[in-house]
């Protein structure tokens, strides 16, 4: 019973060494669990169903943006924002991750145990018992280099994890402006496709009436089914969109709608020290001086640890006739100390000192590749966004208009009976169609504001490419000429 | 909704009173710096008739002769010598109120005076050309020295612009004939570069009360544009009288019992016209070779001018009344029809228009029951066009235009209001059927 305390402290280092993951991931559904419900499928499209429901239709179909089966409530940006700070795993990892350097730097500092060591000799009667007690002072020295590596070190994780923050909500931002732009994306579509649908119903009843032979109505039918096509494909649109908003915010199985993509502000808001702000706030920057930092300082302790010497020094306490049992002992005990000393003749860490420091000189050219790269981004970011404001203006304020002003002439000269009804609606779907670029290019500027926003905040973010999806599949022939 | 019956919703006075309205709102005046002789439309929609007075004699038998919408260039005698003066000129010109176009012509207006003059004349003929490209005039019809002839190169040099040069010959045969350039033919007549050229015989043939003289065109005028195309071949939209389409045109005002000649020339570029009189018969008494004998002429109602010609008929009206006078090719009395459109007759477009109220809320449906109420729809049409216009008449809309005219009729021309309407004598106008004379004759309806 003498080693009660000695066991009853293992088994706590040893509870500790297997403790449970954070309580508050428990809480949430497991994705990786097959057994987790979900939303269904989302249902087959709308836009290629037989009798498929077109605006306005009062019965079913599309009333509103985006598919009706998956529409939720209308979730804002701001709590889009709040729910991924909660919710999103990467976020959680990110901040262990922080923890676990905090607890590493800990560790670093802590000085090593002091060995015991006990022998028993049995004799007849008598044992010849000898304790031992040693600690090392090398260590004791190097615990104060080693904390200074792991202060780096947390340091370059803390920035990863801001980063890592950063790079979430850019994404949650471009998830959010990608599904309102494919819900507005779609009701323009679905909108064109209720124009085809009116081409091809009058060239129907033309052809009923014996006003147009089927050559040149058929165009128009066949028009109206590619259309159709493209429709489908806009529906596929939204509800990636959605998957993606709901992937960004670091949920599965939850469905709802966004708010309308707002119009663009007067000024696309540059910052004329964008370069430099972006340089100065880099968190990839400044995780990577971070890690150089904690290379640097490993050199230094290789080094300190290959030249400074292994002191140990020990008590000693001997008995050689120490009876079996709780018998007071033959002898009193003796008692000395001892002294270890290992000089560094051979091994002296300059190698491993070497190597560290390499490792610190090949990072900080990384470093300033990152940089001139960083600057560089920030050059595209900055041109990017005046490219995609001043486009999204160009047609909001001179394309559509002139669109619109097509349309209108086209009417007049419909009421004129200079064009016919088919000319009129072609049109009408090129008005859609500038529309639908409006949208794309309103699109690609909030996006490239969400990306020049992550980098004066810190973070470059992977953008996604610009898509020109256009559903105009008007017939050539326009059945008069 | 189809348009007619939108403006059956709408109710056929308050549509008239609109139709009306807008044809009025038009200037309908021109300014020709040398013309006389032919009083300017002032007001309706229907522009004052030409005066019941009766014109001046040139000689007796024979009146000045009249050019409806038009005019006659002035002569200045110098030592027995007829002068005149063409100018040829860019002019801003109206076919009807509401559709103005940048044409070319003689003195300010398209056509150019009608020049006038009599068998056995000398006349010298100042041609002054404005136009930014050279030009000749080509007398048409008449026998002349060849170097007279105006043909650019073959005999003479083009008139470069900004210069004046002078014709000068005798008129020694009488007859109807015409003017218009010989270079670049295809532009500037197309553009309105033409004129009729009367010469009167020294002895009048036949005694006339009134002599006028109508020159038949044809033009391409885009709608909502303002140049006339000189390129066009074939869809030509608008067709005129004197380079004035209905209700542009000035009627005709005679009297019951006169003798009147008309005198029709035909510079389009690609369409003969047949002119068809209503209420009255005729003789073709000339053409621009000459006077056709008495034996060789026919009664006729319709007298076709072909491209190049001209056609003279006389005759006496016996029925008071407003005769319609117009070519009976029936797209040239509808002016500025389009003519690439999908035939809408008989077709239900009414699942087109459930759709057109969301996707295009402005758009009427036209066409599925006939065309006839085209002219009185009202509708946003492009400015400075008439698209299938025609004009408020005394019953309804005349849904005639282009190349369409009156010939009013009167007991006393010269007392009667050119502007008015014929007063029908009691019972006899075309009216509903009444039961009772249905069942006395038998029909079934």
């Amino acid at each position: 019973m003498r080693f009660a305390p000695l066991a009853l402290l293992l088994a706590l280092f040893a509870t500790s060494a297997v403790a449970a993951p954070d309580d508050a991931a428990a809480s949430r559904p497991d994705p990786g669990d097959p057994t987790v419900p979900t939303l269904p499928l989302p249902a087959p499209t709308l836009a290629l169903q037989t009798d498929p429901p077109l605006p306005g239709d009062p019965s079913t179909g599309w009333a509103g943006l985006g598919d009706p089966a998956s529409a939720g409530p209308t979730l804002t940006l701001d709590e889009a924002l709040a729910l991924a700070r909660a919710h999103h795993p990467l976020l959680a990892a990110a901040g262990v991750g922080v923890r676990a350097a905090t607890s590493e730097r800990a560790a670093a500092g802590r000085i090593g145990n002091p060995s015991f060591e006990t022998e028993v000799l049995p004799g007849e009667g008598d044992n010849e018992v000898e304790l031992a007690a040693r600690l090392d002072l090398t260590d004791g020295v190097l615990a104060g280099l080693r904390v200074r590596v792991a202060d780096a070190r947390r340091d370059a994780e803390q920035s990863r994890a801001q980063a890592t923050t950063v790079r979430v909500e850019a994404e949650v931002r471009i998830a959010y402006v990608s599904l309102q732009a494919a819900s507005l994306r779609l009701a323009v579509g679905q909108r064109a496709l209720e124009i085809q649908a009116v081409a091809r119903d009058a060239a129907e009843a033309l052809y009923a009436s014996g006003g147009l032979p089927w050559a040149e109505v058929v165009p128009h039918v066949a028009a109206y089914e590619r259309l159709r096509l493209s429709v489908a494909g806009l529906e596929l649109d939204v509800a990636a969109a959605r998957e993606r908003l709901a992937a960004s915010l670091g949920r599965f199985g939850a469905a709802s709608e966004v708010a309308p993509l707002p119009d663009l502000p007067s000024d696309p808001g540059v910052p004329a020290d964008l370069e430099a702000r972006a340089v100065a706030a880099s968190l990839e920057l400044a995780a990577l001086r971070e890690e150089a930092t904690a290379l640097g300082r490993a050199a230094t302790l290789a080094r300190v640890s290959g030249a400074l010497p292994e002191v140990e020094v020990g008590l000693l306490a001997v008995n050689d006739r120490l009876p079996l049992g709780l018998a007071a002992p033959q002898e009193p005990w003796r008692f000395g100390g001892s002294v270890e000393l290992t000089v560094p003749l051979f091994a002296q860490g300059v190698a491993a000192g070497r190597a560290a420091s390499l490792r610190r000189d090949e990072l900080a050219w990384r470093l300033e590749a990152e940089a001139v790269q960083l600057r560089a981004d920030a050059r595209i970011a900055a041109a990017r966004l005046h490219v995609a404001h001043a486009k999204a203006a160009h047609l909001r304020d001179v394309v559509l208009p002139r669109q619109r002003e097509v349309t209108e002439a086209t009417l007049r000269q419909y009421n004129a009976m200079q064009l016919s009804v088919f000319q009129l609606l072609q049109a009408r779907r090129a008005e859609f169609d500038a529309e639908l670029e409006l949208v794309d290019a309103l699109r690609d500027a909030w996006i490239a504001r969400v990306g020049l926003d992550a980098l004066a905040a810190g973070v470059r973010v992977d953008l996604p490419l610009t898509q020109t999806a256009t559903p105009s599949a008007g017939a050539t022939p326009d059945g008069g000429h | 909704m189809d348009r007619r019956a939108f403006l059956q919703s709408l109710g056929g006075a308050a549509a008239g009173a609109l139709v009306l309205t807008r044809a009025g709102a038009a200037s309908a005046s021109e300014h020709h710096e040398l013309a006389h002789t032919t009083p300017h439309p002032t007001r309706g929609p229907v522009p004052p008739a030409t005066s019941g007075a009766r014109p001046t004699l040139l000689q007796p038998g024979q009146p000045h002769v009249v050019t409806p919408n038009g005019s006659t260039l002035p002569w200045r005698i110098v030592d027995g010598v007829k002068v005149g003066h063409l100018v040829a000129a860019p002019v801003a010109h109206e076919f009807a109120p509401g559709m103005r176009a940048e044409a070319w012509g003689y003195n300010g207006s398209t056509p150019g005076p009608t020049i006038e003059a009599v068998e056995g004349d000398r006349l010298r003929l100042y041609v002054t050309n404005r136009l930014p490209e050279p030009t000749t005039v080509h007398w048409h019809g008449l026998v002349l020295p060849n170097g007279m002839d105006g043909v650019a190169g073959l005999n003479q040099p083009p008139i470069p612009p900004g210069e004046t040069w002078v014709y000068e010959f005798v008129a020694k045969h009488p007859g109807t004939f015409m003017y218009h350039p010989h270079y670049d033919e295809m532009t500037q007549m197309a553009l309105g570069m033409a004129g009729m050229f009367i010469v009167h015989p020294r002895t009048p043939r036949s005694h006339v009360d009134r002599d006028f003289v109508l020159m038949t065109h044809e033009w391409k005028l885009e709608v909502g544009a303002r140049r006339p195309d000189p390129n066009a071949m074939n869809d030509f939209n608008v067709l005129t009288f004197n380079s004035r389409a209905f209700p542009g045109t000035q009627p005709l005002l005679i009297g019951v019992g006169e003798r009147v000649r008309i005198r029709f020339g035909n510079l389009s570029a690609m369409d003969h016209h047949p002119i068809h009189l209503h209420g009255l018969w005729f003789h073709e008494t000339a053409t621009d070779g000459g006077f056709i004998p008495a034996s060789a002429q026919r009664p006729e109602t319709t007298v076709l001018v072909p491209v190049g010609s001209t056609r003279v008929i006389e005759f006496v009206a016996t029925e008071p009344g407003d005769w319609a006078m117009h070519c009976h090719m029936t797209h040239h009395v509808m002016t500025q029809m389009g003519h690439g459109l999908p035939n809408a007759v008989g077709a239900d477009l009414s699942r087109v228009d459930h759709r057109m109220s969301r996707a295009l809320p402005s758009y009427m449906t036209m066409g599925t029951r006939g065309m006839g109420g085209m002219g009185e729809m009202v509708m946003d049409v492009p400015p400075n066009s008439l698209p299938m216009r025609g004009a408020e008449g005394p019953f309804s809309y005349v849904d005639m235009g282009g190349m369409f005219t009156v010939l009013k009729v009167r007991e006393d021309p010269e007392r009667a209001d050119p502007a008015d309407w014929y007063a029908h004598p009691p019972g006899s106008v075309a009216g509903p059927a009444s039961a009772e004379a249905l069942r006395r004759d038998g029909i079934g309806a």
